[in-house]
């Protein structure tokens, strides 16, 4: 599973944050929020594709995270342990989401293009126009994740985005090796089919 | 659907499950061949451009807002954790242990040996918000009555235990229902149990 970034020199351990906020203790908890907004953010909004619900989303794993603190032995590091509760969280809406009929995802649903100060936005030093294209491909490659199914897209989150092993994979979802890596073979079959010519050009 | 097993090998690659010693054989094959290596070389390509575009971590739109509605949230669930938290408290939400507790600070604040049927109670505490705890003296009975309202459901017939004092092992509580005499009710939970402190003394 993921794992946290060491944090920088002079800062709380997140061990302490997390002694803290399961004593009670809701400004070390708000540390701890701030340290890990960006990632577990990243994380629904690649699956969600919708900057809104990724946003409530993530609130809602904090909030769970929170609740479920008491219970929380610290046997792994603090960001797996809120990795997981954010992935459930994120899950369970997809879930919901595919009873209720909404369907696949598609190009209008990827609202997000690029958000003012993220990493994806163009760097200073871009030139106009490359900085242009940057933000083309971000949105076409956005717009690819949106076509995958859920599943595919789920893996690839975890594969290529966290970094995560096979079974990793396979403990998180829950599924068998086998199927994790069918689905990121199927994955990116279809990415590929989607950006080939992108990516190609870019190299 | 399955992987098709000629591809197996190539994820594994990509993904870094291979040993090292099943690693080099692939990087042997690679050298051999074209299509092999040129899928490889474009699967690689796309993890970079993925990479490349969906970053790890993101910025969060108006952050300081992000933070603030979850500390909102957390006000509101942080006396609910406290009242169901693991604490010692809340074995006393438990309705024997409430009353217990209850008689136990009456007898230490007000029935102390020394003191006489006239004690008053100057405070009285329950663990459980939701029960009151209210006392009076019983001329008739000569005993400080100590009534608790809003305890937990319990059958009617479940015995209260009282407690003993001393070595005399004299029972000092005593419990009855304020209906005594009537056909005993079904639940506890809309009577209002009466502890009776038997005040004989020697």
């Amino acid at each position: 599973m993921p794992v946290s970034s060491a944090p920088e020199p002079g800062e709380v351990p997140d061990h302490d944050l997390v002694r803290r906020s399961q004593a009670g203790d809701s400004r070390a908890f708000d540390l701890l929020v701030t340290r890990y907004r960006g990632r577990i953010y990243a994380m629904t909004y690649h699956m969600i594709q919708n900057e809104t619900e990724a946003w409530d989303l993530a609130q809602e794993a904090f909030i769970k995270a929170w609740r479920a603190l008491p219970r929380f032995k610290m046997d792994s590091a603090f960001y797996t342990w809120l990795y997981r509760i954010a992935h459930n969280v994120t899950y369970d809406w997809l879930r919901k989401k595919r009873i209720q009929g909404e369907g696949e995802f598609d190009d209008e649903r990827t609202e997000h293009r690029v958000a003012a100060g993220a990493e994806t936005a163009p760097r200073g030093a871009d030139a106009p126009d490359e900085a242009l294209r940057n933000a083309e491909l971000g949105g076409r490659i956005r717009a690819a994740m949106g076509q995958l199914s859920e599943d595919h897209r789920q893996v690839i989150v975890m594969r290529e985005i966290e970094g995560l092993s096979y079974e990793e994979i396979a403990a998180a979802v829950p599924c068998s090796l086998g199927t994790v890596m069918s689905r990121l073979f199927y994955a990116r079959k279809k990415l590929q089919e989607l950006l080939k010519d992108t990516y190609e050009n870019a190299a | 659907m399955k992987t098709p097993p000629e591809d197996t090998e190539l994820l594994r690659w990509l993904d870094d499950e291979m040993t090292p010693l099943e690693r080099e054989r692939f990087a042997a094959r690679l050298t051999v061949e074209p299509a092999l290596r040129r899928e490889a070389e474009s699967l690689q390509a796309l993890r970079r451009t993925l990479r490349e575009h969906l970053p790890q971590e993101m910025a969060v739109p108006h952050a300081d807002f992000f933070n603030s509605q979850i500390q909102v949230r957390l006000a509101r669930e942080v006396p609910a954790r406290r009242g169901s938290g693991p604490s010692w408290l809340a074995y006393l939400r438990l309705p024997r242990l409430a009353a217990a507790a209850a008689l136990v600070l009456l007898a230490v604040l007000v029935l102390r040996p020394d003191s006489g049927v006239d004690s008053r109670v100057l405070a009285t505490y329950t663990p459980d918000p939701e029960v009151h705890a209210t006392t009076h003296f019983s001329e008739a009975a000569g005993a400080t009555v100590l009534l608790l309202d809003g305890l937990e459901e319990m059958p009617a017939e479940r015995p209260l235990v009282g407690f003993r004092q001393g070595a005399a092992d004299q029972q000092l509580f005593s419990v009855h229902q304020q209906n005594a005499g009537s056909a005993p009710p079904a639940t506890a939970k809309d009577e209002t149990a009466t502890l009776t402190a038997n005040a004989s003394r020697e």
